[in-house]
């Protein structure tokens, strides 16, 4: 009841901001908007740990397949200020295991400042962001609201540097599927040609986490199969996603993460990426890791 | 003295006769002997104080289109005007930081406006605060014998009277100065071959990043 009482106060609260933006829009006479910019993204994605399991018994390798189109409308507001509104639509489908997939969509609202002109001017971005999440397994469904504050800073042709700190807020049906998290990221893109992109990421997250673990039916009902005892921060969820029963345990993690990538450019508004990430979760009684290799495409109408 | 007259004018008549009539064909090619575009080359009198010309009375043109300049390099003679029209379904606000010109179009769609003079030489470069992939030079000239090289690396420059003249050469990716000294007779020269040693190509990158999903 509480969860319920505060996504809607969470949603209230963003239809507020966005009926106060349009009319902080509408109330501006300088204030010009030019036409939608569509971007759509697609990635294929192999990990070796989907389960986010500690332990090697419980590791289960699935492939992911993300597709997303953002279209956002561009609001001149002055000459250094800009206001972004737009629409996410994204989906995820995951092989085997396809109780994971799950649909989002949802609109977004963003501010851009420029500290001057040009592009190697500093640049801030803060960008709000709700989504309804519907999941081929009920007990995911529901909302996610994220915010992000960000600031890019070019220092050559070539030279990029972007530094980001999110909050994510996700409330489902089922309470171990509801989770807050926050995020700090520091990414660095270097053109080597005017077609080949090298990406640096480093990421750090703290907050809720899901990880699974093998289960197994006991004279006390489902436990972990390893007869670990988890901090889970809610009463673990039996699921049925996975071939084998699995419980569900949310629990409260930091992680570390690092990505590098290459990306041609396969035309003016189109590139490829070949990324890997390393991710390592860890608090005081797990400890687990996944590798992510994968292939994106993205293309701007 | 009738031996000194005759040949003075002949000399003059033959002047006279190379007047707007010489053309030097300049080729640009790169170290791999690749013609290369976007290439200006211009002539300076030597011996001659720089030629008086006046800039044309209509405006050049330098547009926006598909999110780019068009075109990417522009020789102008000093004092020419230049209008920026923006034929994109999205806003262009165009700047110059370049010493020679600084100025900014603010945010427009259409015709701007604004029409920019460019009375100091120097090369400008040309952005769009919204599209940072977006570049153009224009190379402001105080000679009015100059060309930009076209697809097939070869710059034009007519109607030069005889003389001696610096040939200078720019290109965006230019590694060092191009300079050499050609003489202007009766009758159009040699085409003038030049080895541009280029830098690679920089330019911002257009293209998005694609992500490469993530953990959960």
């Amino acid at each position: 009841m509480t969860k319920v009482v505060l996504a809607s106060t969470a949603i209230r609260a963003g239809v507020r901001i966005a009926a106060g933006c349009l009319g902080a829009l509408a109330g501006s006479a300088s204030v010009r908007a030019q036409s939608f910019v569509t971007t759509i993204n697609t990635a294929v994605v192999w990990q070796d740990n989907a389960t986010n399991a500690d332990r090697a018994d419980g590791c289960l390798e699935a492939w992911q397949l993300l597709a997303s189109a953002t279209t956002m409308q561009r609001h001149t507001v002055s000459r250094d200020d800009a206001l972004l509104i737009g629409a996410t639509f994204a989906s995820e489908a995951w092989s085997p295991y396809s109780g994971l997939d799950q649909l989002t969509a949802g609109p977004g609202v963003g501010w851009r400042h420029k500290f001057g002109l040009g592009a190697y001017a500093l640049a801030v971005r803060l960008d709000l962001a709700g989504a309804g999440i519907a999941a081929r397994e009920s007990a995911r469904t529901g909302w996610q609201g994220q915010a992000t504050l960000g600031f890019g800073q070019r220092f050559t042709e070539a030279l990029r540097l972007d530094f980001g700190a999110d909050l994510t807020r996700t409330d489902a049906h089922a309470d171990v599927f509801t989770r807050t998290t926050g995020g700090l990221a520091a990414e660095m893109s270097y053109d080597f040609t005017s077609r080949w992109r090298l990406k640096t990421r480093l990421g750090w997250r703290n907050g809720d986490v899901v990880s699974y673990s093998r289960a197994a039916w006991t004279y006390w009902g489902w436990q972990p199969a390893n007869g670990y005892s988890y901090a889970s921060t809610t009463p673990p969820l039996l699921v049925r996603t996975f071939d084998d029963p699995y419980l569900a345990y949310r629990i409260r993690a930091h992680t570390w993460s690092y990505t590098v990538g290459v990306s041609p450019a396969i035309g003016r508004n189109t590139a490829l990426t070949f990324q890997i990430e390393r991710a390592e979760t860890s608090n005081a009684t797990a400890r687990y890791v996944n590798n992510l290799y994968s292939v994106g495409l993205a293309h701007q109408f | 003295m009738k031996r000194l007259i005759l040949p003075l004018a002949l000399l003059l008549l033959g002047a006279r006769v190379a007047v707007a009539s010489g053309t030097v064909q300049v080729v640009c090619e790169d170290e791999k002997h690749q013609r290369v575009a976007d290439a200006v080359a211009w002539l300076s009198q030597v011996d001659a104080p720089p030629a008086k010309a006046s800039p044309p009375a209509e405006p050049v043109t330098i547009e926006q289109r598909g999110q780019e300049f068009a075109p990417y390099v522009t020789p102008i003679l000093v004092g020419t005007t230049i209008a920026f029209p923006n034929r994109d379904s999205v806003q262009h606000q165009v700047y110059s930081l370049s010493k020679p010109k600084r100025f900014e179009l603010p945010l427009y769609s259409g015709n701007a406006r604004e029409t920019v003079t460019f009375d100091q030489p120097g090369v400008v470069t040309l952005g769009c605060n919204i599209h940072d992939w977006m570049v153009a030079y224009i190379v402001v000239l105080a000679t009015p014998h100059f060309a930009a090289s076209g697809a097939d690396g070869t710059a034009s420059i007519g109607g030069l009277p005889a003389g001696r003249y610096q040939l200078e050469v720019w290109h965006p990716r230019l590694a060092g100065q191009v300079q050499r000294e050609i003489v202007i007779a009766s009758g159009d020269p040699a085409p003038q071959i030049i080895l541009l040693t280029l830098k690679p190509d920089r330019r911002i990158r257009r293209a998005p990043d694609a992500s490469g999903g993530g953990y959960r």
